[in-house]
């Protein structure tokens, strides 16, 4: 393989490798938002127990529930006492009987666009009374959006940039290799060789950087405590990338034309 | 090898000469002497297949040079030097071949030996005479066996002595089936015919 080939593809891995750095990033950032948000729970209160239990069991099946807490009121009293030393309250406690609550965690990755609201919706029809910090909610959400929107931004611009750069030396090398095609050609050789060699050329350089890319992925996540790459490939990232490639060779194709 | 008939060659339009037959062998070379202007380069340019301004018939073994799509069946020498000139003297002579036999090594250190080219293979082309440069063209088109090899203005680069290094590289590629014609602007020896551009007309000497 020539030095310029090897040059082109060791170009684009680094910018492959750059462009999923970002994509890993990007996740990191939206999993330290979503885990911040699993830790605060919907806080439901009930006076009776068996609700309580029955509405637990209906929430059991739902795959975005991480962990359900419940909390007796027995148990809140005892905890109560134990806590503030409040034994001489005793009789006041259980006199004013306190609602038995329950803790409901999320995994917000799992969560389906309106089925959060459909859960308190639920919850506030059954419930006595609770606890939802809508605020917190809505500040992650927005964040989370922002974070998708500087990511698929960034996209754009590492793709044509990709397609910039790989367009402008596959032209730039295509061109200097004009003199030797030329003493190639009118010496006896094969007329069509370079275009052959073209698209040979251009195999190359479309496959052998997302050879690279894997290589250094499974390397990173597999002989590495490095837990940056916790998520597995981003496959529809490597389309994208692979597209802007493709797209990459097709323009240099068409500037070259005369010369091939 | 080489058959032309009715054949009237122009340049922007205008008549340069004509020839109504002529039939060049296999293994047989050609001379053809001319003025400046006579149409020489562009009689072997149209045999070569890249001047089409012409009429009549033109057929390099029963076909039209055109035809040659992937590769050509003549090679061309003219003037300019076609050669990479940062590159050695060896990898100038393999440019063009693909896979190298045993044979065409030993044929083409033979040649190089002839032109004193064999001790100084690794030595960069710029460093040589336009004259060497032009026997390297010249080895490298006979070890290719191609039907024809079209020499322009072999006069131009070769003295008495070069001119007959290039005839034993050429009496090759002649034995193994090749035609070759040159162009000169006076006769030479060492060619089995020689023909004279004049009047508009091709005639053999």
């Amino acid at each position: 393989m020539k030095k310029n080939i090897i040059f082109q593809v060791f170009v684009i891995s680094i910018i492959l490798i750059l462009w999923n750095s970002v994509y890993f990033g990007y996740k990191h950032q939206e999993s330290s938002l979503f885990n911040e948000l699993d830790e605060v729970p919907i806080i439901v209160f009930y006076a009776n127990i068996d609700s309580l239990r029955n509405f637990r069991t209906s929430l059991e099946s739902l795959s975005f529930i991480k962990r359900i807490f419940i909390e007796s009121h027995e148990e809140i009293t005892e905890k109560l006492m134990g806590e503030y030393s409040l034994e001489s309250m005793k009789s006041v406690l259980t006199a004013h009987s306190l609602p038995n609550v329950m803790r409901i965690f999320l995994d917000h990755r799992l969560l389906i666009a309106g089925e959060k609201e459909e859960l308190i919706e639920e919850i506030s029809k059954s419930a006595d009374n609770y606890i939802y910090s809508e605020n917190m909610d809505k500040m992650i959400y927005e964040k989370s959006a922002l974070l998708k929107k500087i990511f698929f931004l960034i996209n754009i611009l590492f793709s044509l940039f990709i397609l910039f750069s790989s367009v402008l030396m596959r032209v730039h090398f295509e061109i200097g290799s004009d003199r030797f095609w030329e003493v190639f050609r009118t010496t006896g050789g094969k007329l069509n060789l370079r275009k052959t060699k073209f698209y040979l050329n251009s195999l190359a350089i479309l496959f052998s950087p997302f050879f690279i890319l894997i290589a250094v992925y499974f390397g990173i996540k597999y002989f590495t405590d490095y837990e940056f790459i916790n998520t597995e490939i981003p496959y529809r990232l490597l389309l994208v990338e692979f597209g802007s490639l493709f797209l990459a060779i097709i323009v240099s194709r068409i500037f070259l034309s005369k010369r091939l | 090898m080489l058959k032309i008939a009715d054949y009237e060659l122009k340049s922007s339009g205008k008549k340069i000469f004509q020839i109504e037959d002529f039939i060049l062998e296999k293994g047989k070379s050609i001379l053809i002497i001319g003025n400046n202007n006579a149409g020489k380069t562009l009689f072997l340019r149209s045999i070569h297949g890249d001047y089409s301004d012409f009429q009549g018939e033109l057929l390099v073994q029963d076909k039209n040079p055109l035809f040659y799509k992937k590769r050509k069946n003549s090679i061309q020498i003219g003037r300019e030097n076609r050669v990479l000139k940062k590159e050695s003297i060896w990898k100038n002579l393999m440019l063009p071949l693909m896979k190298v036999s045993a044979r065409q090594r030993q044929k083409i250190m033979e040649f190089c030996s002839l032109c004193g080219l064999g001790e100084i293979f690794h030595q960069k082309v710029d460093s040589l005479s336009d004259s060497s440069i032009k026997l390297i063209e010249i080895i490298r088109a006979v070890i290719q066996l191609p039907s024809l090899i079209l020499i322009d203005d072999i006069d131009i680069y070769f003295d008495e002595i070069y001119l007959m290094k290039a005839n034993r590289i050429l009496e090759f590629a002649l034995k193994n089936g090749s035609s070759v014609i040159g162009t000169a602007k006076h006769k030479l020896e060492n060619f089995s015919l020689c023909y004279r551009i004049q009047n508009e007309k091709m005639a053999v000497l």
